[in-house]
């Protein structure tokens, strides 16, 4: 199972990803539907369900915002 | 042609900035918009120039702007920072792409400004008359950190501890030193910088950056507003940088470029040195006279000159049919010949950059009787 942080920005989703890489935690960009949910048509990082609270305390700790977390298959195509 | 011009664009740009520029034309879509993988390589492009930025002037990825221009760049930071009522202070070294936003303000009744004097010879007392001119009111400086037209390096980190107000933001118009001297926002004690890509960094022409200090929280104002490629259902801006200040289809060619020539880029060793060697040679030529440089002041390798009798335009075109690419003129900088005394006559400026070499330097003084 998947889960997604949903950020503010791109920029924020690539920082994010490239972070979590440092910290071994394997994620992936996505603009899924289910994002927009949360906000808008924003970016955020896919990654397995497990990893998801770690992932999120590592990117507040860099100042990263996460709006919400949302589920992976919980997405609705359109 | 034997090129002396590096303060209006740094030339010849590299060939591995072609072909990035080439292969993006080629097959990157519009990045932050889409999901697919021509727009997901763009993203990743653009986020890789703002972390070959962020590392070079110490700041974070998130806090580079990146822009057509440090024109742009002055103008999204002056427009987006000033504080309505506010005094504002300024060198008389300045660009028009300070003086102009500023000046527009001020007529606006937006701001009120003060002008301070750089002394050439003393750094000391540029600082005191920076610290003076701040006083206890003055609400953000916009300064140059060299002038375009004679080189003089400002002493900016001293400027900003002089005044020990925490809210007193500095504007730094880095045009000329980016590229040619280490920049550390931090330790400059800047808010912001504005950067040129195409100058001292050998980017294509068209692309900038404004850099913030990550150490600041900053709330602009935003100049330019449009698509943003997230939070799409606001109708404002989105709140947090870089796309704040990022309305519209960045120029994804140019920053393909850009990135290309800040990952090969190294700051240069022998300008300094083909710099001073090009000033003593011209001081001992009759009738030349070298404008804005004096002992003991640090200076970029720009050296303003006039010939005893000749117009500069004249000087220059004659230089350019001896193969010698100069500029002539007023150099967008009217306050800045004004304080050196060559407002009526504008001047000849050389500028020493990449590719130059000690026996360009023996040639063009060659070519003065």
């Amino acid at each position: 199972m998947e889960r997604i942080l949903v950020l503010t920005s791109v920029t924020y989703a690539m920082k994010a990803k490239e972070l979590l890489q440092k910290e071994r935690i394997p994620s992936s960009l996505t603009r899924e539907s289910a994002i927009r949910a949360i906000r808008s048509c924003g970016y955020g990082v896919k990654l397995d369900a497990e990893d998801a609270p770690r992932a999120e305390v590592i990117l507040s700790r860099a100042g990263i915002r996460v709006l919400g977390i949302t589920d992976a298959s919980a997405r609705k195509d359109g | 042609m034997t090129y002396f011009d590096h303060a209006a664009t740094g030339f010849p740009k590299s060939e591995a900035v072609l072909r990035a520029m080439t292969q993006a034309h080629r097959t990157l879509g519009n990045p932050g918009r889409s999901g697919h993988p021509p727009a997901r390589m763009a993203e990743e492009l653009v986020f890789s120039c703002r972390c070959r930025l962020a590392e070079l002037f110490g700041s974070t990825p998130e806090n580079v702007v990146l822009t057509p221009s440090a024109t742009f760049a002055l103008n999204l930071a002056i427009k987006g920072l000033y504080l309505p009522g506010s005094e504002v202070i300024t060198s008389d070294l300045e660009h028009n792409a300070v003086v102009r936003p500023l000046h527009a303000l001020r007529l606006a009744q937006e701001i009120t400004m003060k002008q301070f004097h750089v002394d050439l010879a003393s750094d000391e007392k540029t600082v005191e008359n920076f610290s003076l001119c701040a006083g206890k009111h003055a609400a953000m400086a916009v300064v140059t950190h060299a002038s375009n037209v004679c080189g003089r390096l400002l002493p900016l980190e001293k400027m900003r501890e002089s005044v020990g107000r925490e809210d007193f933001l500095l504007i730094a118009d880095c045009s000329q030193t980016a590229g040619h001297i280490p920049i550390d926002i931090r330790k400059l004690g800047a808010d912001v910088i504005c950067i040129p890509g195409h100058k001292g960094l050998y980017g294509p022409m068209g692309t900038g950056a404004l850099i913030c200090n990550p150490d600041k929280e900053l709330r602009f104002r935003t100049v330019i507003e449009g698509g943003s490629g997230t939070q799409s259902i606001l109708t404002g801006m989105p709140e947090s940088l870089p796309e704040r200040l990022e309305a519209g289809t960045p120029n994804v060619c140019g920053i393909a470029g850009l990135c290309a020539a800040a990952k090969e880029f190294r700051y240069p060793r022998e300008e300094g040195r083909l710099c001073e060697m090009l000033a003593e040679g011209l001081k001992s030529k009759r009738g030349v006279r070298i404008h804005g440089r004096e002992d003991g002041g640090a200076y970029l390798p720009v050296v303003l000159f006039n010939l005893e009798g000749t117009d500069c335009e004249t000087v220059a075109e004659a230089l350019s049919a001896k193969g010698f690419a100069v500029r002539a003129g007023l150099h967008c900088a009217p306050t800045a010949h004004r304080a050196l005394g060559t407002l009526e006559t504008g001047g000849v400026r050389v500028s020493i950059g990449r590719g130059n070499t000690e026996e360009d330097v023996k040639r063009f003084l060659s070519a003065f009787v």
